[in-house]
């Protein structure tokens, strides 16, 4: 597992009132991406798992660690899915303009990294003010679809530059005035980055 | 979010939870009593709470939040 502080998951946690004891209720061992909805005295709450794996909801008890009744396993999906060949995901961070931003590279499912193979590579963007596109989340799209299509094989890379969110207020508020202008130096300084990377 | 007073359990005035940035980054700050200018910081750190608050149980003082995942959260802060 990566030490590096990255955004690209989300968990719930609790803490106390003083800010003392801050402990983790889902699985920080494994990824994921969480949501949750409280009932109005805390004492239930349906957690939606979101990925990176096929997602569920369960509704579970914060005093009664053993309750557990799930709502939705999408096992229909799950069977679906084993007839496919999915993309393989690489997640890291680069440095580019002073800044150390998310990417995430969609590989076709048998990606061949010894170099040999040359790839048509595709930087998938958006990057709008407190956007987040990097996260360990389920999603089957179009971009998935250009990997995974075995007579297509793109290499789909995703980069949240400055001006995207959760990374703190001096990544965030440096487009103030000038909206597109840096979100495009971030991606350009990844697309040169990868160019060394992937050699294309 | 409103968090009722409840002297017996530790809270002496009514307050309550609002996103708040401390050192840059988006953290949860505890007004209380309701005019108080500075927060109580509950979460601090190189990271960000992502939507605020989730709930308040005013029978353990426990505030649920979904977090930026750190695996080092535990250990440089608070």
């Amino acid at each position: 597992m990566s030490t590096k502080k990255s955004p690209i998951e989300r968990h719930l946690y609790s803490v106390h009132l003083t800010g003392k004891d801050l402990k983790p209720l889902t699985d920080i061992e494994n990824d994921g991406w969480y949501g949750v909805s409280f009932s109005p005295l805390a004492k239930y709450y349906q957690l939606s798992y979101g990925g990176p794996d096929i997602p569920y909801q369960s509704v579970l008890s914060t005093t009664d660690r053993n309750f557990n009744l799930p709502l939705e396993n999408n096992t229909q999906l799950a069977e679906a899915l084993k007839k496919y060949d999915l993309p393989k995901y690489e997640y890291g961070q680069i440095n580019a303009n002073g800044f150390t931003l998310n990417y995430r590279e969609i590989r076709p499912p048998n990606f061949d990294e010894s170099g040999n193979t040359k790839y048509p590579v595709l930087f998938h963007c958006y990057g709008g003010p407190v956007s987040q596109t990097v996260a360990k989340r389920f999603s089957l799209d179009w971009h998935r679809w250009l990997a995974s299509e075995p007579r297509l094989e793109y290499l789909i890379v995703e980069v949240d530059g400055r001006g995207t969110g959760f990374m703190g207020r001096k990544s965030r508020v440096g487009i103030r005035g000038k909206l597109g202008q840096l979100e495009s130096y971030d991606q350009a300084a990844a697309a040169s980055y990868s160019h060394y990377k992937f050699q294309v | 979010m409103f968090i009722p007073k409840d002297e017996a359990n530790g809270r002496p005035y009514d307050g309550y939870i609002v996103t708040v940035e401390r050192d840059g980054y988006n953290h949860l700050g505890y007004f209380s009593p309701l005019n108080a200018s500075t927060p109580q910081y509950i979460t601090g750190g190189n990271w960000e709470v992502v939507d605020g608050i989730a709930a308040f149980d005013k029978d353990t003082n426990l505030v649920y939040i979904p977090l930026i995942y750190l695996p080092s959260l535990t250990e440089d802060t608070l």
